[in-house]
């Protein structure tokens, strides 16, 4: 019966779905100063082309390597496709086009080979209000921890515009990682 | 030994939705009486086939429109017993309500020997009620006519006594059925009856598809809503006001070519695939690359952000972790035919 096998099928560990272990940046650099007890929150950075950027890790569901994807006919330009996430259809968005970078490849795209995109590029899981989505970045840099006291706004001209897709920029030695609103951001 | 198991299992889930459809038969002939007494008529009501079985979804959703075709075929079908005489009928007037299995579906029948419906005066009342124009009018064929009466805000009583006074029309029986992935069929003869045929599925749970590709990309097409595959030469579409149609068996069947409407690269092809596809009592022909089989599907909404994907009811996963959407049929005819739909608006 192929509509269980389908479900059973779900629950396999499959290796090539395994992104691999998180390493932290440098975490151990921060002196620990006693006047500042604030607690740092963390934030996954990955790379969009060459600029970084980060969401809170407390909206990731998971991070998964590009499987295939299903070209949806007649949705947003801004929708690479659909996946199967362990039998839940997931929509993939890329949001490059958004922060004014140069779009992903269509590679739901029959057309478009696979070797279109870089071996690194990942899709990240996030819960969000509208259902849950997976965004396409081009590689996961790991986890930075940012004092929320450090947090820029983002400077005028910059993110603004109709949607607030950026809600700051946060630092770390000579590291940019500007945050995102993913709720924005997949609007 | 596990698969086996989960076989049976599946079976007993699917045995315990499936309901007699003599459930509503029984609560349908007690309304027929009822309702021959009200309207001053006499009636021989038949049943056949309330052992057939159906999803209990599908039987529940049923009860309302089938009552509407009998109301139907008493109110404004059969004659007054005086003018069946004259006519040289019997005085009591026949309704039978029939089913019978057919394959993966279900065919309802309710045929009447009452006045049948004129297409004529299924114009002047479509008029009148200005559904549509008098020029509009005079280039449908008798079929297309006949299918104005599925039209919303239409009926053809001739005074108000011998309305169903309801409110509802048949666009609502329409709507109804569609909804179930069901097709209606409508046969009449002036002056010799009436008879509305309803094909439906047998479940909605796990649903047969039809796997078919077009420009390299696989779909699949629940095989319920499937009337026919043909295969068509590319010198055998015509075009009619620029819209491609083939003729089949005399009628002519308009075209969708799937790859202009979801905007992907054409393949170069002198012979296509039409896979016949019905909607209530519209028909469309959707032209395909290739065929790739047909599967037992769990068809999963989109849901969330891909609520408002037009003609894509879902996805499902065939077994090799690849997504491959669903059409939805009924949203595609009525897109490809919305300016039969237009019709309603004006």
């Amino acid at each position: 019966v192929p509509g269980l096998n389908e479900l059973l099928d779900a629950f396999f560990y499959r290796p090539d779905e395994d992104a691999g272990p998180l390493f932290e940046l440098a975490e151990a650099v921060e002196p620990v100063s006693a006047a500042q007890e604030e607690q740092p929150e963390e934030f996954l950075a990955f790379a969009l082309t060459s600029e970084t950027y980060a969401v809170p890790v407390a909206l990731l569901r998971e991070i998964v390597k590009v499987p295939t994807l299903t070209e949806v006919p007649r949705a947003p330009a801004s929708l690479l496709g659909v996946m199967d996430l362990r039998g839940e259809v997931m929509p993939v968005y890329d949001i490059k086009t958004r922060l004014r970078l140069p779009p992903t490849p269509r590679l739901a795209r029959p057309e478009v080979p696979a070797s279109a995109v870089a071996k690194a590029s990942r899709l990240l899981v996030v819960r969000s209000e509208g259902g849950d989505a997976a965004i396409f970045v081009d590689q996961v840099l790991g986890v930075v921890r940012l004092r929320p006291s450090t947090i820029e706004p983002a400077p005028p001209g910059i993110g603004g515009g109709e949607h607030e897709y950026i809600t700051g920029i946060g630092r770390r030695g000579e590291a940019l990682y500007i945050l995102l609103d993913v709720e924005q951001c997949l609007t | 030994m596990l698969e086996r198991k989960l076989d049976e299992l599946q079976k007993g889930i699917l045995d315990v939705r499936m309901v007699p459809l003599g459930q509503v038969f029984d609560k349908l002939a007690r309304l027929v009486r009822r309702i021959a007494r009200e309207a001053g008529k006499e009636i021989d009501f038949s049943i056949a086939g309330g052992d057939v079985e159906l999803d209990k979804l599908i039987v529940e959703e049923l009860s309302d429109p089938l009552m509407h075709i009998i109301r139907n075929a008493i109110d404004h079908g059969i004659e007054r017993p005086e003018r069946r005489e004259e006519g040289g009928k019997v005085r009591r007037g026949k309704v039978a309500l029939r089913a019978h299995t057919q394959g993966a579906h279900v065919v309802i029948e309710i045929r009447d020997d009452g006045a049948g419906i004129d297409p004529e005066r299924v114009k002047e009342v479509a008029v009148e009620r200005g559904l549509i124009t008098a020029s509009q009018a005079d280039e449908l064929g008798a079929r297309e006519l006949l299918n104005l009466i599925f039209l919303p805000g239409f009926s053809t009583a001739r005074s108000v006594s011998e309305l169903s006074g309801r409110g509802v029309g048949l666009d609502v029986v329409k709507t109804n059925i569609a909804h179930l992935s069901g097709i209606i069929d409508l046969e009449t003869e002036v002056g010799q009856g009436t008879a509305l045929t309803l094909t439906l599925p047998v479940t909605l749970a796990i649903i047969r598809a039809l796997v078919v590709s077009v420009s390299d990309r696989l779909y699949a097409v629940p095989l319920n809503s499937v009337l026919e595959i043909l295969s068509v030469r590319d010198d055998e579409i015509r075009t009619v006001e620029r819209r491609e149609v083939v003729t089949l068996r005399g009628r002519t069947l308009p075209l969708l070519r799937l790859a202009r409407l979801f905007d992907l690269p054409e393949k170069p092809l002198t012979r296509h695939f039409v896979v016949v596809v019905g909607l209530a009592q519209q028909r469309l022909g959707i032209v395909l690359d290739d065929l790739a089989g047909q599967q037992d599907i769990v068809a999963k909404p989109l849901g969330g952000r891909l609520r408002n994907v037009r003609g894509i009811s879902g996805a499902t996963d065939l077994g090799n972790r690849r997504t491959v959407l669903v059409l939805d049929v009924g949203a595609l005819v009525e897109e490809v035919l919305a300016p039969e739909r237009r019709v309603e608006v004006l």
